[in-house]
């Protein structure tokens, strides 16, 4: 084979990878972020489900004392630049979540309940709860966390060092 | 009997005559010779009777002998020694490199490529795209102009913000602007503690909750 082939195959190779790298660089700026919209109020002691605890809790600590939680609804919202995803609430009023910016792996974002607007860094653990307004009697409240934090992963699953078996 | 002079430079002659070895002229003159000279017709007719003996020896001595995988013995026999494994590494490479070089390269920034496109997407399901902060952090909460109720981020719990509405009670002063209402409205979170109820008063979030 000549040098003149191999050139032309090389060039041709270098093509296909600068075609590439635009999509592997459009392939990463999309951001998940998972949207709980939960019903508070003090009707009644329900808990449902029952991760909610964990949000009550949170809750009790900021002196925010409500005795009934409820997910009404999840969504998943995958963010881009320029693209704002937007969420319907039970209430009428309309979530829109946008990504701000996208620097060295943290994304900001901005959300905007009317008539709060907020920004906020994503972080790999906790959440924002954000309240939206009255529904129901109770008051509706925006819970934005990680998108993966929904799926229990199997290192995580707890498994009990041993088998009692009850006697009879 | 010494043999006749003349036929003393036919004599060496007679063998390749006979094996058909001579050129046209030299065959020419043995034949005129052989025509003329009846000893070196014996001699002729004795080395015919003893090139078919020695043939037929030859042949019955071929048959005794067992010639299957012959090939392979033989070329076992000439083919060198097994070079080392980095030798015969280093003499591949060499000849991929010389011979195949156009393959070699596409193959390489093919392989480029395809890193370039399965890394990310293999880091993102190690970290997922946008979390490379440990925590939620809420910069900045503003409510919008006009707005009857002021927003209150509320964080005892490092990494679990709320945001919370409280009515905006208080009377304007008297004399105030609206960029002073509208600064007044915006809570810059950035700067504060995380550890601590920020941006308003905790108790009016309380109030709130006792809803």
């Amino acid at each position: 084979m000549t040098f003149a082939k191999g050139r032309t195959a090389g060039v041709r190779s270098l093509g296909l990878v600068l075609l590439l790298i635009p999509c592997a660089a459009l392939a990463q700026a999309k951001v998940d972020v998972q949207a709980e919209t939960v019903l508070v109020s003090n009707k009644d002691s329900t808990i449902d489900p029952p991760e909610l605890a964990k949000l009550k809790d949170n809750f009790l600590k900021n002196g925010l004392a409500f005795t009934s939680y409820r997910r009404l609804k999840t969504a998943k919202l995958s963010l881009e630049q320029g693209k704002p995803s937007k969420l319907d609430l039970p209430n009428r009023k309309t979530v829109t979540v946008r990504l701000d910016s996208l620097k060295d792996g943290t994304a900001r974002l901005q959300v905007e309940v009317p008539p709060l607007s907020q920004t906020m860094t994503l972080g790999r653990e906790g959440s924002v709860s954000m309240v939206a307004g009255d529904h129901d009697g109770g008051k509706l409240v925006l819970v934005l966390s990680p998108a993966s934090a929904g799926k229990p992963r199997r290192a995580a699953v707890s498994r009990p060092d041993t088998l009692v078996c009850p006697r009879n | 009997m010494a043999p006749n002079p003349a036929c003393s430079s036919y004599i060496p002659l007679l063998s390749p005559f006979i094996d058909g070895e001579l050129v046209p002229s030299e065959r020419q003159n043995v034949e005129r010779h052989l025509a003329a000279c009846k000893d070196c017709t014996g001699r002729t007719a004795d080395l015919r009777a003893e090139s078919g003996l020695v043939r037929v020896g030859l042949e019955m001595a071929a048959d005794d002998v067992d010639f299957k995988d012959f090939a392979q013995k033989v070329m076992a026999r000439i083919t060198p020694e097994k070079p080392p494994l980095l030798e015969r590494l280093r003499l591949s490479l060499s000849e991929m490199f010389t011979y195949q070089r156009p393959v070699l390269i596409s193959s390489f920034a093919t392989a480029a490529a395809l890193a370039l496109v399965a890394v990310p997407l293999l880091l993102r399901d190690g970290l997922p795209m946008g979390y490379a902060a440990e925590k939620m952090i809420v910069e900045r909460v503003s409510a919008s102009e006009g707005a009857k109720v002021q927003p209150v981020v509320l964080e005892v719990q490092a990494g679990q913000p709320i945001i919370w509405m409280v009515d905006s009670a208080e009377p304007e002063p008297a004399g105030m602007s609206p960029e002073d209402e509208a600064q007044s409205e915006e809570l810059d979170m950035a700067p504060a503690p995380k550890d601590s109820a920020k941006g308003g008063d905790a108790g009016a979030g309380r109030k709130g909750g006792e809803l």
